[in-house]
């Protein structure tokens, strides 16, 4: 083989090594940059997911309230109400109830898909109203993510 | 001396294929990097208004959200929206009023709470800061926002709405029944029939679920009171032209209960 062909065809395996590293490169950065994409919207899910804590409290269908005006409690003949009504949809969650005095305890909402990772659980106490008692008890929430 | 002119030519066909081809990967690289992250930025736009509205949507405030970047929000259909063409969102179950476009750095987000007689939902509006809204008519509304604007007569430029008596009226002729004063502002912040009757449905098929809920309600306060007439009323169907007699019938029958002693529905 003569000089210059050996020169040329080192020069091609050096642009081809350059371009295969390129190519690498790139593939692990485009895949890095739609893993972040993916980290950004399961972030923004948790975040929805833990406003469930501040939202179910607030839901009309749940809040004490009296002659019109609505207090921070849970009623709990409406909690029953709506437990008995079965609209509720609040997709992969479970949602509980419980008296933490009386030990009751409801369940508002489970539904539990065939196939899930991890289950993220919160809970807050709430303030659960007894209008037949004209009482409030200590209560707290669970609401369980099956991801 | 040929030969030598060949092999001089062949290192220059080399030379510029190989630059073409590093050249394009680096094009290719650059497009497909701006076209990710602007994806990324148009994802975090939506999540940001979404997680305001979520954030909103169990109190009554008003709220301002402003990004590094201009946007255009597009309604796609009666909850999705579009930023930027690109990133699609979903208000999910929540009652939302707004336009069919908003192209702006900053957004106005407002909630008011919808009480008929009982409390149903937290109504929330997207408001356009570039745009003037006009309520024609003789209302008198507290609103948190330079630009809704109400007056007896207006004939000029901007988004309006009519109020006249029980209907509201928007500038394309189209009528709505007007149910007080979070509803006159859910229909100029719609700015059309469309726009607003997507959220209005949702805002009837939360108040049936609420009323079907007191009506279970009833079931359990029974005793020495007699909830007969609640559980009455309870039962109606409730359409827009008969909410007005609805609340107050069902306000004035709690009520009572109230006066009797006995424990009040809602």
């Amino acid at each position: 083989m003569k000089r210059g062909q050996l020169q040329i065809q080192e020069s091609i395996i050096v642009i081809f090594i350059i371009i295969v590293l390129f190519l690498m490169g790139f593939i692990l950065f485009y895949r890095f940059t739609v893993l972040d994409i993916q980290n950004q919207i399961d972030k923004h899910d948790t975040f929805e997911f833990r406003q469930l804590i501040n939202v179910i409290p607030n839901m009309a269908e749940l809040k004490c309230s009296e002659l019109g005006v609505n207090d921070d409690c849970i009623d709990i003949l409406k909690l029953q109400g709506y437990i008995r009504l079965g609209v509720a949809d609040f997709e992969d969650k479970k949602i509980i109830l419980q008296n933490l005095q009386t030990l009751e305890a409801w369940e508002l909402y489970d539904d539990e898909p065939r196939r899930y990772d991890s289950v993220l659980r919160i809970s807050s106490p709430v303030s659960l109203f007894y209008p037949l008692e004209e009482k409030h008890y200590y209560g707290v929430l669970i609401i369980e993510w099956y991801k | 001396m040929k030969k030598r002119g060949q092999g001089y030519q062949l290192n220059w066909v080399f030379v510029v294929f190989a630059g073409v081809i590093i050249l394009s990967f680096f094009i290719f690289f650059g497009v497909r990097y701006m076209g990710l992250k602007s994806h990324q930025e148009n994802a975090e736009i939506a999540n940001a208004i979404n997680d305001l509205v979520h954030g909103l949507s169990s109190a009554t405030q008003y709220n301002s959200i402003e990004m590094p970047w201009e946007f255009t929000l597009r309604r796609t259909s009666c909850d999705k929206f579009k930023i930027n063409e690109d990133f699609e969102k979903s208000f999910g179950d929540k009652i939302v009023f707004w336009p069919d476009e908003i192209e702006s750095k900053e957004l106005l987000v407002w909630t008011k709470d919808f009480n008929k007689p009982f409390f149903v939902a937290n109504l929330i509006y997207l408001i356009d800061p570039n745009k003037d809204y006009y309520i024609v008519g003789n209302t008198n509304i507290d609103v948190p926002f330079d630009n809704i604007l109400q007056v007896p007569v207006y004939n000029g430029e901007g988004i309006i709405i009519y109020v006249q008596g029980d209907s509201i009226k928007f500038q394309d002729g189209e009528q709505v029944v007007n149910l007080g004063d979070e509803i006159v502002l859910a229909a100029l912040f719609s700015e059309n029939f469309y726009n607003y009757n997507c959220a209005f449905t949702k805002l009837m098929e939360k108040h049936e679920i609420v009323k079907r809920v007191y009506y279970q309600k009833t079931f359990e306060l029974q005793g020495s009171c007699d909830y007969s007439l609640i559980k009455q009323i309870l039962t109606r169907n409730v359409v827009v032209d008969t909410m007005e007699t609805f609340s107050s019938n069902l306000d004035s029958a709690n009520y009572d209960l109230w006066q009797q002693g006995c424990e009040v529905v809602f």
